[in-house]
């Protein structure tokens, strides 16, 4: 097997798919990229949908540690949903 | 949104090594599913990361999850979830049944292993007990090929 650097690796990878352009493959669902920008639009959105707050506001009181057991227990689909959608925009070494 | 083909987001690009990725529906709303008023919710984070394999470079690894089928009001029928980071005591993979029963309730965490999209999907469509019809004939071969470890020949 070759090895490769992890930045070889990682240049390998973005190429392909900048180049191969994957949208449909094989009569797959289309598959949208977003940038970062966009993302943090979309959390916004669904932010707003699930716990009724802007993206913004969530993600300064998550980044505080600013909520409670009993709210993450009230709210737990749409807090967890946002736990996984707030994971892009912090520091994430987590799994 | 109606159910037919769609579109999925997949943020941020480009893709990278390691990094944390997240395929959802668009503006994160969940979709209705073929045949009855069903929707599905859901969110899905994974890495790409070397592979010892020799026959593949790179492999997917499923970091977190959220799928969720929802009834036409969008009340919870179901709900897989796996968010090991930050939103509660409970950092196992488990399920939420959202029809009470009584005694123990939709906030009770019931233990699973870990449930691949493709198992998840392949439920929906396979077991009679969900009215969920799939688009494509070929849709086994697809999830097979896609990672389903319950598929069969």
């Amino acid at each position: 097997m070759r090895r490769y650097a992890k930045g070889v690796c990682n240049m390998a990878v973005e190429k392909r798919l900048v180049d191969d352009e994957p949208e449909g493959e094989n009569g797959l669902i289309p598959i949208r990229w977003l940038t970062e920008e966009e993302a943090l639009a979309e959390f916004d959105i669904s932010a707003r949908r699930r716990l009724n707050m802007s993206g913004e506001e969530f993600l300064r009181r998550w980044k505080a540690n600013d909520f409670s057991d009993e709210f993450k227990d009230e709210h737990h689909s749409a807090f967890a949903a946002l736990s996984i959608l707030v994971a892009p925009f912090v520091d994430d070494d987590a799994p | 949104m109606p159910s037919g083909r769609g579109v999925l987001d997949l943020s941020p690009r480009p893709l990278r090594l390691g990094q944390l990725h997240l395929l959802t529906f668009p503006q994160q709303r969940p979709v209705r599913l073929n045949g009855e008023r069903l929707y599905l919710d859901l969110i899905y984070g994974f890495r790409m990361l070397e592979s010892r394999s020799e026959l593949e470079r790179f492999q997917v690894t499923t970091t977190r999850y959220f799928y969720t089928l929802l009834d036409r009001n969008h009340r919870e029928l179901l709900a897989y979830h796996f968010h090991p980071v930050g939103s509660g005591w409970c950092t196992y993979p488990h399920l939420h049944v959202g029809t009470a029963s009584g005694i123990i309730d939709n906030k009770a965490h019931l233990v699973t292993g870990p449930v691949s999209l493709p198992a998840f999907i392949r439920m929906l469509i396979e077991d009679p007990a969900f009215p969920v019809v799939s688009l494509r004939p070929d849709w086994a071969s697809v999830l097979a090929a896609k990672g389903d470890r319950h598929a069969r020949d």
